[in-house]
């Protein structure tokens, strides 16, 4: 009784003296889906919002009448950093900004190249965005263009980027997921630096931003394109296609992919399905110039051949797997290869130098790291398994031959 | 706490003991005069009259002054016979007509008595030993008892029962004729189950009691009478298994019922307010029933029923939380799909508690949780509703609220006009009105459709009130809020006792033995052992079985 005598004035206490400091009603919210970052001349942020329109976008709610609105809207802001900025929009928004459910910040080509570390500061530090945020480079244009574009398919555009990354890096391999964190993870890594996804645009530029995007069959499309290489926070150049799924080999990253393996000077060869695959890498300290191990295992299957070849025989089989090991062991080491061209360790080798012996990497390695990275010897070796052929085994290439060959024997 | 509980009625006490007092003195007056009664006789009649509470021998002074107690009602039945002992002998039946079996009194009682003639006596009986003979050889019926004081024939009349006097006999009989229309054992219909028995308590005790001892047949079950009410007089017993039972608890519930003074009791949530252990608090610490298959079982575990004249519902002392998640089908169903349903009941238990709170919270404060397509549905709901979410939410749970009351209550005939206009408020109508959001109503149907989920009504009551304060607390801690409010309800829980055992055992203090037969239920081949709390005297209730392990054996033979 006591109890609830002390209790009751106190929790009603609570209820009147409080403020209700972070209560927002869903109608009092601007929900920022994309940000984007540029510089303008005189070394300021432009800052680009991509803020959604909830009832064009939600399925079954009526917009109360009125002409068809477009799914998001824009906003463009200047500041000397990105808080500023941010603050800076409310001048033209009737809502708070609510970054908690943004999926992708775009920084531009001109503001990666003189240096990222600033942008990514504010990114990180704030509560409400989120760390799987996915990080982008616009590439041969800005990102308040790649946010202006109007998509077919998720009617907003940040959130088809991130579908893009997301069903790209599972099915073709050359791109890997970045979030904010693993940029930040990447940076702090020994010797590591980032490797951030490229974004670019295609078709008609100037149709993409405008609704009219919507009607056409063919429209201009936003493009995951390359991922771009780092030195010292700075964009340094591009890793583009087989170098890029090199880097997804290395981190044993591939979760599905297809290489195609020539045969008999047939380049269209064979397609190779790769289902799963392992990567083990291991390294030798000893010396002034680490050597490092890379074994790679994939299991694949063929998805298709061009090659008149008796799949039958499992020799032919092994013949296809020591082929498609070549073809992986040049994508690697090609990769490798342009990484220390760059000087400019994206691949993680010296987190791995660090964890290997970490003493010899403080004294000897962490310092002279510029010197050693391009040095560094790699040994590469790729173990493939091929599983099945599909739900044929020879293909009717081969059977034809067969047949062919005995019509000329008969006659 | 039960000194601050009993304070209001005291007042009674002190009359009723007073009643007590004078009653027993009336008692210990007429055992004195028993011995000098042939030679005091009716010589004089104005001393006995003195002597409040005694009979007289004198038929007419009995008869008018019980017509002057009783204020003469129309119902009091007066009948004056004769019949023959060793002389003629003047005598009358008294009895409340409606309550009485009239057939049973003319059969059995008026015929025979009236048949009586003195050839068919061995000896003479004299007039004084009139009530021992008719008792011995007339009256045909099992349930005949002396009277002695006014007060005792007094309540046996309004007890249902008829009273017989004879001229020149100080002591009276009284016989069981009760009679008069009962409803009949019907369904159940608040605890309907698909597969178990189908018979209900009905309001006559009597009736109440003899489906509990048809089912137990055993020498230990135990009944015991009390009564209740300084007016009502209501009749109430306790039913437990005396070999299994902790006779302190027992005794606990008997001092408690015995301290109720109160004018009438009504219903067995009356009492239920005055033997509880905590009046300050939204839980129920008893459980009630109308099935006698539950009381069965709970007397079984070694609680203690409590029934009341006058009510089909029962108590069950002691009572866990629980048990209020279970229900009788629980044990007559496989044991896989009865541990479903516990779990499902108890979750629908939370829903009803905290759905809407956490509708609340999380569109109000905790957005960044709500996945992202499913939050841009609700923004876009939320577009043009006028009111915070806290007041949607308010509006529409109280407005369910209401309807639940008028649709209780009101006549059927008038339900289908409330249902079709309760269904427009609480849909489609108050959306297309932006008044509230559509998930709003998802929210309030589910909560609701939760609360009727919920096997005991008493507990789906305590998680109605709770949603309120819930919900405001939500609106301004957000999840917070609900925690916090959510550990302050467990503590309370915790804190609780039905008689002496914690509310939330078997879980704290946790028993494991208990839990088998909590959240879940083994086979009932696996629950050996009673409630550890309850029946520390006789904790086996099973053996294991071993007819599959014989016949493996045989097999292999």
């Amino acid at each position: 009784m006591s109890f609830l005598r002390c209790f009751i004035p106190f929790s009603l206490c609570l209820l009147i003296l409080t403020g209700c400091w972070d209560q927002n009603e869903l109608d009092e919210l601007s929900i920022v889906m994309g940000i984007g970052i540029n510089l303008d001349e005189k070394g300021n942020l432009i800052v680009t919002y991509q803020i959604v329109n909830p009832t064009e976008v939600a399925p079954g709610v009526s917009g109360g009448g009125g002409g068809k609105q477009p799914v998001f809207t824009v906003y463009e802001t200047r500041g000397k950093n990105l808080m500023e900025a941010t603050r800076k929009a409310t001048k033209q928004t009737s809502r708070r900004l609510f970054f908690a459910h943004a999926r992708m910040v775009v920084f531009s080509e001109k503001l990666a190249k003189k240096n990222i570390y600033e942008a990514l500061d504010m990114m990180s530090r704030d509560p409400e965005v989120r760390s799987t945020i996915q990080v982008l480079i616009a590439r041969n244009t800005t990102p308040s263009k790649i946010l202006r574009t109007f998509t077919a398919i998720d009617k907003v555009t940040s959130d088809e980027v991130a579908a893009i990354l997301k069903i790209s890096e599972k099915n073709w391999g050359e791109n890997v997921q970045q979030d904010i964190n693993e940029v930040l993870q990447s940076i702090i890594n020994e010797g590591g630096e980032p490797l951030i996804n490229g974004i670019e645009l295609t078709g008609d530029k100037e149709l993409a931003v405008t609704a009219k995007n919507y009607e056409v069959g063919d429209p201009a499309r936003v493009k995951v394109s390359g991922m771009g290489v780092f030195k010292n926070g700075k964009l340094k150049g591009w890793l583009d296609g087989p170098e890029a799924r090199g880097i997804l080999w290395l981190r044993g990253k591939i979760a599905s992919s297809v290489v195609t393996v020539p045969c008999n000077g047939n380049k269209k060869g064979y397609a190779i399905e790769v289902v799963r695959s392992n990567t083990e890498l291991s390294a030798s300290t000893k010396g002034d110039v680490p050597t490092i191990n890379v074994e790679v295992f994939p299991e694949a299957n063929i998805a298709e051949t061009n090659c008149s070849v008796n799949l039958e025989k499992p020799s032919e089989i092994y013949k296809v797997e020591s082929k498609f090991n070549d073809v992986i062991e040049k994508e690697i080491k090609k990769t490798i290869r342009t990484a220390q061209g760059y000087n400019s360790d994206v691949i993680g080798f010296g987190e791995l130098l660090y964890r290997e012996n970490p003493k010899k990497w403080n004294s000897i390695y962490k310092k002279n790291y510029k010197r050693i990275f391009p040095e560094i010897k790699v040994k590469v070796k790729v173990d493939s398994r091929i599983r099945r052929s599909g739900i044929r085994t020879s293909p009717f290439l081969f059977e034809q031959k067969i047949v062919n060959k005995e019509e000329v024997e008969s006659s | 706490m039960r000194n601050r509980r009993k304070r209001p009625v005291i007042k009674t006490h002190k009359k009723l003991s007073d009643m007590i007092a004078d009653k027993k003195a009336g008692e210990s007056s007429s055992l004195q005069t028993k011995s000098g009664s042939s030679v005091v006789g009716e010589s004089n009649d104005e001393q006995q009259q003195v002597k409040v509470g005694e009979l007289s021998p004198s038929l007419h002074i009995n008869v008018d002054r019980i017509k002057k107690r009783l204020g003469n009602p129309t119902d009091l039945i007066i009948r004056e016979f004769e019949f023959e002992l060793e002389q003629k002998v003047t005598a009358t039946l008294i009895f409340l007509e409606e309550m009485n079996d009239t057939q049973l009194l003319s059969e059995f009682i008026l015929d025979p008595l009236m048949k009586l003639t003195s050839d068919k006596q061995s000896s003479p009986v004299p007039v004084e030993h009139a009530l021992h003979y008719i008792k011995q050889n007339a009256l045909a019926l099992g349930r005949v008892l002396d009277v002695e004081t006014e007060e005792e024939m007094l309540e046996a009349l309004l007890a249902g029962l008829s009273v017989l006097l004879v001229e020149g006999n100080t002591k009276g009989l009284k016989m069981g004729t009760n009679g008069g229309k009962m409803r009949n054992i019907e369904e159940p219909t608040s605890e309907v189950v698909i597969r178990g028995p189908k018979e209900a308590f009905t309001e006559s005790m009597k009736t109440n009691i003899s489906l509990i001892r048809r089912k137990v047949r055993s020498p230990d079950l135990r009944i015991e009478k009390f009564v209740v009410g300084d007016i009502t007089r209501t009749d109430l017993a306790i039913v437990y298994m005396d070999n299994i039972v902790n006779p302190l608890i027992v005794q606990e519930i008997k001092e408690r019922i015995e301290q109720v003074k109160t004018d009438g009791l009504l219903e067995t949530g009356q009492l239920e307010e005055f033997i509880q252990d905590e009046t300050v608090t939204v839980f129920p610490q008893l459980m009630s029933t109308e099935r006698p298959d539950v009381v069965i079982g709970n007397i079984l575990e070694g609680r203690v029923g409590i029934i009341v004249n006058g009510t089909p519902f029962s108590l069950i002392a002691p009572t866990q939380f629980i048990q209020f998640f279970q229900s009788s089908e629980d044990y007559y169903m496989r044991y896989d799909i009865s541990t479903f349903l516990r779990l499902l009941r108890f979750s629908v238990f939370i829903i009803s508690l905290i759905a809407p709170s956490i509708y609340i919270a999380l569109t109000t404060f905790h957005q960044a949780m709500i996945p992202t397509t499913l939050l841009f549905g609700l923004a876009a709901q939320r577009e043009g509703v006028p009111f915070p979410a806290i007041a949607e939410a308010m509006v529409m749970e109280i407005t369910f609220e209401i309807l639940r009351e008028a649709g209780i209550r009101m006549p059927r005939a008038v339900g289908v006009a409330v249902s079709i206009v309760g269904a427009l408020v609480l849909g489609q109508a108050a959306v297309q009105a932006g008044l509230v959001s559509p998930a709003m109503v998802i929210v309030v149907g589910i909560t609701a459709v939760a609360s009727f989920a919920i096997p005991s009504f008493a507990v789906a009551t305590s998680a109605r009130l709770l949603r309120f304060p819930l919900m405001i607390i939500s609106s301004v801690f957000g999840f917070y809020g609900i925690t916090l409010a959510l550990i302050v309800i467990v503590a309370h829980l915790t804190s609780l006792r039905s008689f002496g055992i914690p509310y939330l055992s078997p879980f704290a203090p946790i028993q494991t033995q208990d839990l088998k037969d909590s959240l879940f239920r083994f086979p009932v081949s696996h629950l050996f052992k009673r409630p550890e709390n309850l029946a520390k005297k006789n904790p086996t209730r099973t053996l294991p079985y071993q007819v599959k392990k014989k016949r493996e054996e045989e097999t292999t033979r």
